[in-house]
């Protein structure tokens, strides 16, 4: 039986979600906060008629070729921003190779992808576990960063927190991690828990985990907020709670193993799907997946672009879901 | 199949067949003699059964049976009235016949009877019951198996006097024709779990089974695993601690190890002296045991990664000593470590396979003059050395999880060499999806700290009292899944 707890669902959406944030480029402000409040109001709100679609029996599997064909474009869509969030984030971590341009950024995507490639083979149950311990492992170094950053935070960095002069971009911006419904509505399916219980911890745990992260970032770089191109990086950077020892390098090690876990659960969301699109297509299915996610962060586009094509994506998807789905309340056979 | 072929009920014809079966060969026993006034043979098989016992038990009652009408008369009267031994199975082909001679038994046949009597009266030399060679433990029994199935059979007996325990006995090998014992307690196994084994077992179809490792891959998934979802022990004491929770064990004859299903990966940091210690101590262990994997496994690794990426991770007085020592050492840091590992995999391979008399030869020269030599010619660091010594011992601490932990060090040293802490973190990924993708029969290698069981914490991430365990109930079917 393929079926994972709601604490495994959790941690499964919540590794996606928290690498996104880590990778920030640009200014936190007001208006970002407004944008993820408000992300998660709509998405949950879109979400309402799947889950009562779920109570009644019904699972995401049977949702039509052409729904499907929109989700696997909104997943690798998703899996691509990954990627670029890798490539951008890498330059202020310092991750051998990744100087040397696109042959870098090309080894290092490989680097993931081998590793990808054999994680999603072993199926959503494995990636689900290890995901629960990938997690606990992340928030303890989060503890750690924010123990040591709230001892070098200055109140008065909240004042000097300010918008970053484009209030559209910021507010996109939060909107655009506030939640991945395409992976969430792949992965509800192998739910054993209640659909709604489920959503109400992993929201409930992303709410409070994202809180803890935007406050210690805007306390510890509040400050100098306008100057700094990874915000969540540079906060971990600056609090660090030893002397010499820096803290760059557990930062790093968590940022590999959240990259790996994140493309990894956006790969074996796009391959769930891929076999109800194509199920002869088996040989090669994930390393394809993989392959096209990486071209497509190698389109140069830019940030504002990229939110607003996921945010796009969040908002549409369940609603042609709901209207392909005639009446999705009504379990199909 | 001509072994299946009924014993034949005229006698000279039978021992014809034994013979033509045993291919006429030297220690196949066949003695003539009158039993009740009817012509029998005893049948038996040379070095296998104990000349005393066969002495008092059989030869004697059977030269004092009255005469008999014929042979079923005498059979009967033998079964009734002389108790040659306890263990009496019925014969009624060859291939029993000898299957039960090659294990010891005395078979008696009969002119005009197609069927056969067999007596358990074995007496083969066996190794004595000793102190297990490879699970240390203070505290607890110093015994531990030997080769012989139903002697280990004893020694679990012995400890559990509950009827609930029961020992199926079944053979397995077209060839070796190997006695395989399943034990469990009826009251704790999971009906599934015994299910699924006997089917795994029943797909055993070799030639032989010498060791555990002939059947482990048979209980295991097919699919690449890097840690075993089957565990072995050769302590009596532990196999009764793990039957009580609710695995079952096979006991292969010839084999003085004893093959446990399910096995968790926190097994591997158990040991019995946890329950004689206080538990804050078999905590401390406990705990010392988890980072002696950590350190095993990462430490080279990181210690690697370090030097040549992140440099910054160190204080500066560490650094300079690292510098200092690695400035005039020829070879690059990696190779230094690759030499010095594969120096330590090559010894401790040529200890375990040399014979002891040359053994402490060998540890002179590998510990004193090479290790000695290979750090004063400069070919190797010191700082490297301790950390690779440090990294060994800490694989010692585990010995259960050698095999990986060697394979282990090697593959993250590598991606530490290659691509620092990002190449470490990666693989380290993989490697952890595969060990919880790691289980057997629905167990979870991981349990209970993934999937999580707040239960199964107690003797994991702490060891709770002992008056607390008594009520805790505890059988490995919560970790189902």
């Amino acid at each position: 039986m393929n079926k994972i707890s709601k604490e495994q669902f959790t941690a499964v959406l919540l590794i996606s979600d928290i690498f996104a944030m880590l990778c920030i480029k640009g200014s936190i402000s007001a208006f970002t906060s407004v944008g993820f409040i408000t992300g998660i109001i709509f998405s949950f709100a879109l979400l309402i008629p799947f889950i009562r679609y779920c109570q009644k029996g019904g699972t995401f599997g049977k949702c039509g070729k052409f729904t499907a064909f929109l989700y696997l474009c909104y997943i690798i869509f998703s899996g691509s921003n990954i990627f670029s969030m890798i490539w951008n984030t890498s330059e202020v971590i310092y991750i051998p190779y990744e100087n040397n341009g696109l042959y870098g950024k090309i080894l290092i995507s490989a680097v993931i992808a081998v590793s990808c490639i054999y994680i999603s083979s072993c199926g959503i149950k494995a990636l689900a576990r290890s995901a629960v311990i990938a997690m606990s492992f992340g928030t303890l170094c989060i503890i750690i960063v924010t123990v040591s950053a709230l001892m070098k935070s200055e109140w008065n960095n909240f004042a000097l927190a300010e918008n970053s002069g484009n209030l559209y971009a910021d507010f996109i911006k939060g909107c655009a991690w506030s939640c991945n419904i395409g992976v969430l509505m792949v992965f509800s399916e192998s739910l054993q828990d209640d659909i709604t219980d489920s959503l109400f911890f992993y929201f409930t745990f992303k709410v409070l985990l994202f809180t803890v992260i935007l406050l210690v970032t805007v306390l510890v770089s509040g400050g100098i907020m306008k100057v700094t191109d990874f915000p969540v990086v540079t906060s971990a950077q600056i609090s660090q709670p030893f002397s010499v020892q820096r803290i760059d390098s557990l930062f790093l090690i968590v940022f590999s193993v959240f990259a790996v876990f994140s493309v990894a659960v956006q790969t074996s969301s796009a391959i769930n799907i891929l076999k109800e699109i194509f199920p002869n297509f088996v040989k090669f299915r994930n390393s394809a997946v993989l392959a096209v996610m990486i071209l497509t962060a190698l389109v140069p586009f830019d940030d504002t672009f990229r939110f607003s094509a996921n945010v796009i994506f969040m908002f549409t998807a369940p609603v042609v879901y709901f209207l392909k789905n005639k009446n999705p309340l009504t379990v199909r056979g | 199949m001509d072994n299946y072929i009924k014993i034949l009920p005229e006698l000279n014809e039978s021992i014809s067949k034994i013979k033509e079966i045993s291919g006429n060969s030297s220690d196949v026993l066949i003695n003539r003699f009158l039993a009740g006034g009817i012509e029998c043979a005893l049948i038996c098989c040379e070095g296998m059964f104990s000349s005393q016992t066969m002495g008092k038990l059989v030869f004697d009652p059977v030269t004092k049976i009255p005469v008999q009408k014929n042979s079923y008369e005498l059979f009967r009267y033998i079964q009734k009235n002389t108790l040659f031994s306890a263990d009496r199975p019925a014969v009624s082909d060859y291939n029993t016949l000898f299957r039960l001679i090659n294990s010891g038994f005395a078979v008696i046949i009969a002119d005009g009877i197609n069927s056969a009597l067999a007596f358990g009266i074995q007496g083969y030399a066996v190794r004595s019951v000793q102190e297990p060679s490879g699970e240390g433990n203070i505290m607890g029994s110093h015994e531990g198996f030997t080769e012989t199935v139903r002697t280990n059979m004893s020694l679990i007996r012995r400890r559990i006097k509950s009827p609930d325990l029961v020992m199926k006995l079944i053979v397995k090998g077209t060839k070796s024709h190997t006695d395989i014992c399943i034990c469990y307690m009826k009251d704790r196994v999971p009906p599934q779990l015994l299910e699924d084994i006997e089917k795994s077992l029943d797909n055993i179809k070799l030639e032989s089974i010498l060791s555990t490792g002939y059947i482990r891959p048979f209980l295991e998934k097919k699919h690449f695993e890097f840690f075993n979802s089957t565990g072995t022990t050769e302590r009596p004491d532990v196999l009764c601690a793990k039957l009580i929770e609710g695995r079952i064990a096979i006991l292969i004859d010839g084999v003085p190890f004893a093959v446990t299903v399910p096995k968790l990966l926190c097994e591997s940091f158990q040991t019995l002296d946890d329950y004689a210690v206080k538990p804050y101590y078999a905590v401390f262990v406990r705990w010392l045991k988890y980072l002696a994997f950590i350190t095993a496994v990462f430490l080279p690794a990181v210690y690697i990664a370090i030097i040549m990426y992140h440099p910054e991770l160190l204080n500066s007085t560490l650094l300079i000593l690292l510098a200092e020592a690695e400035k005039d050492a020829p070879l690059s840091v990696v190779t230094e470590a690759l030499f010095v590992l594969i120096m330590y995999e090559i010894i401790r391979e040529a200890g375990v396979r040399i014979p002891k008399p040359t053994g402490g030869a060998v540890s002179i020269i590998s510990g004193l003059i090479i290790g000695d030599a290979a750090v004063k010619s400069g070919l190797v660091s010191t700082p490297l050395l301790t950390i690779m010594v440090l990294a060994v011992l800490g694989g010692l601490a585990v010995p259960d999880l050698n095999p990986q932990i060697t394979v282990l060090r090697f593959l993250f040293l590598i991606s530490g060499a290659v691509f620092g802490l990002f190449g470490i973190s990666v693989f380290a990924c993989a490697v952890l999806v595969n060990v919880c993708a790691t289980e057997t029969y629905g167990f979870p290698y991981t349990a209970p700290v993934s999937p999580f069981k707040m239960k199964g914490l107690e003797d994991t991430v702490f060891r709770i009292n002992i008056p607390e365990m008594q009520n805790r109930g505890f059988t490995v079917e919560e970790y189902h899944e």
